[in-house]
């Protein structure tokens, strides 16, 4: 082998794909005459040669493979994550279909996965009833009120909503008993306290109580029947007179607790503002008619 | 009317704007809730809830590019407060995922109708096999559409680790339906 020999293999391929320039072809076929062992390569490169036959491609590539690079499995299933994203190249689609082409394992697998993401995006968007619009333009119509009235009112409507998610918590209960208990140690009970002095008075006045009902009740066995007949009509008149206000009064009472619940701020303070003048009305009605009475 | 307009009147307070926004929005709100609570009614309400969130928070969304996105963070976000409110306090009764999935097709045999709601069975029962962070992906990324940055921005992630995430939580999906259905899945399934 020479120098001649080493050019002219270079040109090799060349000629077996036909695109030999005309100096070159000439010098490949005088020195292919001339050379038997580069005659004897051309002859064999030239020949067909014995393919393959049936399942014995697929099982030599297999075996190759094992003891080789082991399976390829594991590569394909990446790029197959990756190909919805369409961001495989062109040389990563064209290997990765090499081999689901012929691996039964990664064909499904591949075929699930697609299966599997069209409905997924079918499940992205479920039909639902035409009712649904119009709850949903429901709820949002007290919102569209608020955010009209201005920022007091959407403070409010925050506060709500902040308000219903604690009340919605397990431990609010526990929480809101343990407040309570605070404010009414602080409230009474040191020496401190602003109404420290209450609890006394309030006994000193159940204190008093059985001798003022002493005295009323010696005063009433001490008058005549009439009397007492007075007093339960008179009390009786005040009741009767006072039970739209203890009704209005209990209502109120009731809707505003319900709508402190729900959180709905505005509504509970509509109520107890109603409840208080209700209250007022009710003290009236009952006190007035006893100076009335007393007149 | 683009999507700016819309949101630009339904900002100026324009209720029929409101209502074809809604109107536009309301399945794929839904099918987020129903990804998070498997539970028609249950999502029903969520669903609700969400919008009253979205219509308090209009002025928040200032890009109409970027509404998809806003919108699925908000349905997230209220989904997620849902759900830890819901482990806080359970329901009353479980109902089993199942009867989550009558969905209406009338338009379609009974035998393509049945064999289209198992698939979506078996999908979404797969789906909530998955971890809670796959299953968070495949619902905004190839339920929803989002982009993966948008993705990483949304769950706090790199972007990278968004990609390679996606890429494994579909081949998990995948296999979670072969667990289910079999090998030859794809065929029950396709």
């Amino acid at each position: 082998m020479n120098t001649r020999c080493t050019a002219w293999e270079a040109l090799l391929d060349a000629h077996l794909g036909g695109g030999l320039a005309a100096d070159d072809a000439a010098f490949f076929r005088s020195h292919a005459a001339a050379c038997d062992r580069c005659r004897d390569l051309l002859r064999l490169v030239s020949a067909d040669l014995p393919a393959l036959a049936g399942e014995e491609a697929p099982r030599l590539a297999d075996s190759v493979i094992a003891v080789t690079s082991g399976p390829a499995c594991g590569r394909a299933e990446a790029l197959l994550g990756a190909r919805p994203d369409g961001g495989l190249s062109a040389d990563e689609s064209l290997l990765l279909q090499g081999h689901l082409d012929h691996c039964r394992a990664c064909a499904d697998l591949a075929l699930t996965l697609e299966s599997a993401l069209a409905t997924v995006r079918e499940l992205a968007e479920p039909e639902l009833d035409p009712a649904f619009t119009f709850d949903v333009l429901r709820a949002t119509s007290a919102t569209r009120a608020r955010k009209r009235g201005g920022a007091l009112p959407r403070l409010a409507d925050r506060f709500g909503a902040w308000w219903q998610g604690q009340a919605a918590r397990p431990q609010f209960a526990w929480e809101v008993a343990f407040a309570a208990t605070v404010v009414l140690v602080l409230l009474f009970g040191t020496p401190l306290s602003p109404a420290r002095r209450a609890p006394a008075k309030a006994l000193a006045a159940v204190q008093a109580s059985p001798g003022w009902m002493i005295d009323t009740a010696g005063d009433l066995t001490g008058v005549a029947g009439e009397r007492i007949g007075g007093v339960r009509q008179d009390v009786t008149e005040r009741r009767n007179r006072t039970a739209p206000d203890r009704a209005d009064l209990l209502r109120h009472g009731r809707e505003a607790g319900a709508a402190l619940l729900h959180g709905n701020f505005d509504t509970a303070a509509q109520r107890l503002r109603a409840a208080g003048g209700d209250l007022t009305r009710l003290w009236r009605d009952w006190r007035d008619d006893g100076s009335a009475a007393a007149d | 009317m683009d999507l700016a307009n819309l949101l630009e009147s339904c900002r100026a307070g324009d209720e029929l704007a409101w209502e074809m926004l809604v109107r536009q929005t309301q399945s794929r709100v839904y099918g987020i809730a129903m990804t998070y609570v498997r539970d028609r009614d249950e999502a029903r309400d969520l669903s609700q809830d969400i919008f009253v969130r979205v219509y308090r928070n209009l002025d928040g969304c200032k890009d109409a590019d970027r509404f998809l996105p806003w919108l699925v963070r908000i349905a997230r976000n209220a989904c997620i407060d849902h759900l830890r409110r819901r482990k806080a306090r359970p329901p009353a009764r479980d109902i089993p995922a199942d009867e989550a999935l009558r969905l209406v097709a009338p338009d379609e045999a009974p035998d393509e109708e049945m064999e289209r709601q198992a698939r979506r069975r078996v999908v979404e029962t797969a789906l909530h096999s998955l971890s809670e962070i796959n299953r968070e992906i495949i619902l905004l990324k190839d339920m929803q559409g989002l982009a993966l940055e948008e993705i990483a921005r949304l769950l706090n992630l790199p972007l990278g680790t968004v990609k390679s995430r996606s890429s494994r939580a579909r081949l998990e999906l995948a296999k979670a339906v072969q667990d289910l259905v079999g090998p030859a899945g794809a065929e029950a399934t396709a």
